[in-house]
């Protein structure tokens, strides 16, 4: 990344206008989560705990899918000097500070508050990584969140299930960075848009 | 009959529509790879055929309408886009009925990518039980167990993008679908179809066409509304409350887009 991605705090206040409502969606999510978590009776505190962390995560893959969905537009970002892949960048950025804030409310009330916070974060990434890749490949919204939704659904029944927490989220996460590293690479432009716009 | 051949047309064009978009049925891929997961995890060939299609029916109804309701979301919200309602009310199908044949299409080209998985898996019942009967099992078990839930949440998730932002209405359709038939009113009280005849999760025509033992219809929270399941009736009544909901649904969407106008 180059000296012109410095962001300034204008222009981070500005991006965070362009997200629309996604990111405090995201943080009031995380505090609802917490609040019922530590309200609910102890049995059921454990299953909801856990359940709340990964219905964070897939909330924030929905979220970036709906801040994707809002850049409008393209042809005109295309032609500012500001390379496509850095606004995005700067956008989800906006998203990761406000789902980094959710997960730390999420687990606040637990005894295990980093391990909460993991259980939220990890996952997060993989879906978000998943949700971004499909759309800078087929720019619909409608597919991203179907890929997301799928990948969410076979992480909570399969992989969080079946691998010990201390495997199982490292690796999520550790594929969730990839798939974003790659779909902000020169590919983070929708193919459609660069085929339409040739 | 022309009403009939109205209600194709407009179904057949929405799925050509949705077809060539190729968002709809590309975000479904996904999702039918998880199907095969949970359906192959569900396949043990020590049962009878029919038993096998049932029981994987009714575990690919816990995973797939999630997909469906995510991905068909929006669309009945951009038939409600600037001047397309007026003219799509043109075509010689008006109301509930077209919405209807809207949802279907979408409908049908979303369950392109879940066809060859429920084939392959009525394959893999027939060489476990060694009853080839269990194509045609599996075949019956999707169009009972699974299209209806199917056809619920299309018309759920189009009414909440019809009130909701389109990328809310995604976010709450998954919730919306565990709630109606896992949520476990023990563990933490909230009310919930959960166990009676109104649940979408197919538990009672599993039960009465494919012999599966139901894990929660019959023990809803409101007694007079979820009997034991027990054969024809109660699937049949599951079915038809169902269906009915689903064109309450959509009856609903007809309004709110009558309103908007």
């Amino acid at each position: 990344m180059s000296a012109r991605t410095l962001v300034p705090p204008a222009l981070l206040r500005y991006e965070a206008r362009h997200c629309g409502m996604a990111a405090p969606a995201l943080l009031a999510a995380g505090l609802a989560g917490g609040a019922v978590t530590a309200g609910s009776p102890p049995a059921a505190q454990p299953a909801l705990a856990a359940a709340a962390a990964t219905g964070l995560a897939g909330l924030a893959s929905l979220a970036v899918i709906a801040v994707l969905a809002r850049t409008r537009a393209l042809e005109l970002h295309l032609s500012l000097p500001v390379p496509f892949p850095v606004l995005l960048a700067r956008r989800l950025a906006v998203v990761a500070a406000a789902l980094v804030g959710a997960a730390l409310a999420l687990g606040a009330g637990s005894p295990e508050a980093a391990a909460s916070a993991a259980a939220a974060l990890c996952p997060a990434a993989l879906l978000s990584g998943v949700a971004l890749r499909v759309w800078a490949r087929r720019h619909s919204p409608a597919a991203a969140s179907g890929a997301a939704v799928a990948v969410w659904l076979g992480y909570a029944l399969f992989w969080a299930v079946h691998v010990p927490p201390a495997v199982a989220r490292p690796a999520a996460a550790a594929l969730g960075v990839v798939l974003i590293a790659t779909a902000l690479g020169p590919r983070a432009v929708p193919e459609r848009v660069v085929e339409e716009g040739r | 009959m022309k009403g009939v051949a109205a209600l194709l047309a407009v179904a057949c064009y929405e799925a050509r529509m949705a077809a060539r978009g190729r968002g709809v049925w590309i975000g479904m891929v996904p999702m039918a790879a998880l199907a095969l997961l949970v359906g192959m995890g569900r396949l043990d060939g020590a049962e009878s055929a029919r038993l096998n299609a049932g029981a994987v029916a009714e575990a690919l109804t816990l995973v797939v309408p999630v997909g469906v309701g995510v991905v068909l979301a929006d669309r009945l919200r951009r038939g409600t886009a600037a001047g397309l309602g007026d003219l799509l009310d043109s075509v010689p199908l008006r109301g509930a009925a077209r919405i209807g044949a809207v949802l279907a299409g979408g409908l049908a080209v979303a369950l392109l990518p879940v066809l060859p998985v429920t084939a392959v898996l009525g394959a893999a019942a027939a060489v476990r039980t060694g009853d080839a009967a269990a194509l045609p099992w599996t075949a019956l078990a999707f169009l009972v167990v699974l299209l209806p839930a199917c056809a619920w949440i299309t018309a759920l998730a189009g009414v909440l993008a019809l009130v909701l932002p389109a990328p809310l209405a995604r976010a709450f359709v998954v919730p919306a679908w565990f709630w109606a038939v896992a949520w476990n009113p023990r563990l933490l009280w909230a009310p919930t179809p959960v166990g009676t005849l109104l649940v979408p999760s197919g538990e009672y025509p599993a039960q009465a066409w494919f012999g599966t033992t139901p894990s929660w219809a019959g023990n809803g929270q409101v007694g007079w509304l979820s009997p034991a399941a027990d054969g024809t009736v109660t699937g049949l009544a599951n079915l038809a409350c169902v269906l009915l909901s689903t064109a309450l649904l959509i009856g609903g969407a007809r309004l709110i887009m009558m309103g908007k106008r």
